[in-house]
């Protein structure tokens, strides 16, 4: 698959897991890693370049003795995941045209 | 590997890559560990599980435009001559700008030496007046003595004596101010050149 495109595609899966509710870096990479190949050295850039973007909120917590980071998705990442679907749609209809030419052509 | 050694293993890694934010790195890699042993795994499992360093250092560096990575490499090399204060550049500009800094390191020492010599000079000048005032004294009394002797003759010796006596006064009515006024001026000298080295600087 395409960098670009792949990093489109996780964003989205990120921000979809997260509008769910908070969690965080391992479960995340779970929860992910059930329906796209994910490892936590691709998801941690993504987190940080999300919260760069507003797109997600970080708060800290303590659990068994040390600090977890929680990610939770902002209004901000709502919004980015409609985006992304509204792209989405169309490049399935970029998709299904150049499918019928291709077809079209061999017919 | 256990995963304080894939930690330290990791930061080297980079640091050596320029990557900034290490510290949250890390943290990050650690929870992940952490994770892992927390859910059934132990230790050498979990650090086993973890991606190669080069590969994590690699997909931290395409999440980050090229400007970005130069920048940063540059800023890093930047810091570490500072660091050092003796970067490349700096040795490179002192070698082919040799011609025209020596001359002007020449003319600026030797401007601060004539500075040094004409500020003791007037220390060392001051300080003859009223050494000079009390010779001329001395040597009034010395005429008024002579008189004695007929070799002078008495209307001078006792000008002399009147001479002597005024300028010996003068000289110990000056030498308090005089003395004083050496003194500060010998403690001003280190506090110009202080203020001179630290405006160069």
């Amino acid at each position: 698959m395409d960098a670009q495109l792949r990093r489109g595609i996780l964003d989205a899966c990120v921000l979809a897991v997260l509008e769910r509710g908070e969690s965080y870096g391992y479960k995340l990479v779970a929860d992910i890693s059930t329906f796209i190949e994910i490892t936590e050295s691709t998801l941690y850039p993504i987190l940080k370049r999300l919260e760069s973007q507003n797109m997600l909120t970080v708060r800290k917590a303590e659990y068994s003795g040390r600090l977890r980071k929680y990610y939770s998705i902002t209004d901000a990442g709502r919004a980015r995941i409609d985006e992304l679907l509204g792209e989405w749609e169309e490049i399935v209809k970029v998709y299904k045209y150049i499918a019928d030419e291709r077809g079209e052509k061999n017919a | 590997m256990l995963k304080q050694e894939f930690l330290t293993q990791l930061r080297s890694g980079l640091e050596a890559a320029s990557i900034e934010d290490i510290d949250e790195c890390i943290e990050f890699y650690d929870e992940m560990i952490s994770d892992r042993i927390e859910s059934g795994m132990n230790e050498e499992s979990a650090v086993a599980q973890m991606e190669s360093i080069d590969s994590i250092i690699n997909n931290y560096k395409a999440e980050k435009p090229v400007a970005k990575l130069i920048m940063d490499k540059v800023q890093k090399s930047h810091e570490e001559a500072k660091g050092k204060g003796k970067g490349t550049l700096w040795i490179v500009l002192a070698i082919i700008g040799f011609p025209i800094w020596l001359p002007i390191l020449i003319v600026v020492f030797t401007l601060l030496l004539t500075l040094y010599i004409v500020l003791w000079c007037i220390v060392v000048a001051v300080f003859c007046v009223l050494v000079l005032i009390g010779a001329v004294a001395l040597s009034g009394l010395f005429v008024f003595i002579m008189m004695f002797t007929g070799l002078v003759p008495w209307p001078l010796g006792i000008f002399s004596l009147g001479a002597g006596l005024f300028l010996g006064g003068l000289a110990v009515l000056l030498w308090h101010p005089i003395w004083s006024l050496c003194k500060s001026i010998a403690g001003m000298i280190p506090a110009i050149f202080r203020k001179i080295k630290k405006g160069i600087a």
